[in-house]
């Protein structure tokens, strides 16, 4: 599945520029050190952190998307940085259990 | 299959929590960071010879190793602090220099800190861990054309005004409340 797949199923916009990727999977962490150890090329993060180290953690290890639950606001040099890197970061209104919860039902598990 | 010939396939094993404690000592400014396995970090201050050190910051991270699936070579990062990325605060660093030019071809160079060594001088990953850091890293990458260059901390031009992304949980929660 792409992220624009995805984004027709479930409820996110991208608030950068959109880098369509396959997804493979995914995490839910608001650690830059579980990614380093768990995350995989492919995977869509997670997460509420809104940090410029989230695009630095992801760039890292080639995450797909990055998505920011509950409608948190992402600085403008955060969305800049993403695009650098072509890292899509997504926004959905929903917490990340809702949303885990639809994309897992969706066929994206941990090792997709 | 020898380890010199190996295609290594690298995974990280023996990665334990912890924190990077920074301390110093409040007599003569001397800086010393280290890892720490405790549930919270150690902020009591104790004397070391002529030192009086006092805690300063924690930050959470991972210690690792890497393990190749094929050879079964285990390279050891004990000595790896954090991984970070150039912010270009200073514009002639040799770290900012390669990773602008780099990113060019979409190279996305990192720097590896490492914990001081016994004796106080910045500490380095050797040829060994630094490839295997590379190998590990690249051979995650899907995108193509994409690939991740480590580099040695020290190709940073001044430590003390760096102003890098340094990769570990800390800082991480933005100041504006209404975030």
């Amino acid at each position: 599945m792409t992220i624009a797949e995805l984004m027709k199923k479930v409820s996110m916009t991208p608030m950068n520029k959109l880098f369509d990727k396959d997804i493979t999977g995914g995490l839910v962490t608001d650690m830059v050190s579980d990614v380093m150890k768990t995350g995989q090329a492919g995977h869509l993060w997670v997460t509420v952190q809104t940090n410029k180290k989230v695009i630095a953690a992801a760039n890292l290890v080639d995450i797909a998307a990055v998505v920011i639950t509950q409608g948190k606001k992402v600085d403008a040099d955060v969305l800049e940085a993403a695009d650098k890197v072509e890292i899509t970061i997504l926004s959905t209104p929903m917490a990340s259990w809702d949303f885990v919860g639809q994309t897992y039902a969706l066929g994206l598990h941990s090792e997709s | 299959m020898s380890a010199n010939t190996c295609e290594h396939v690298w995974k990280i094993i023996d990665a334990k929590d912890g924190f990077i404690i920074t301390e110093k000592c409040f007599h003569c400014n001397d800086l010393r960071e280290y890892f720490a396995r405790e549930l919270t970090p150690p902020k009591e201050e104790y004397r070391e010879g002529p030192h009086y050190y006092n805690f300063m910051a924690g930050a959470q991270t991972i210690q690792f190793n890497l393990f190749c699936e094929k050879c079964g070579t285990v390279v050891s990062l004990r000595n790896l602090m954090a991984i970070m990325q150039c912010e270009h605060c200073i514009a002639d660093c040799p770290l900012n220099l390669i990773s602008q030019s780099a990113a060019e071809q979409k190279i996305w160079a990192y720097g590896a800190l490492c914990y001081a060594t016994p004796d106080g001088k910045e500490g380095t990953l050797n040829i060994e861990q630094l490839k295997a850091l590379n190998e590990f890293f690249n051979a995650r990458i899907r995108s193509a054309g994409k690939k991740i260059l480590i580099l040695p901390g020290f190709f940073r031009a001044d430590p003390a005004k760096c102003e890098a992304i340094i990769l570990t949980d800390v800082g991480m929660l933005p100041e504006d409340e209404d975030n």
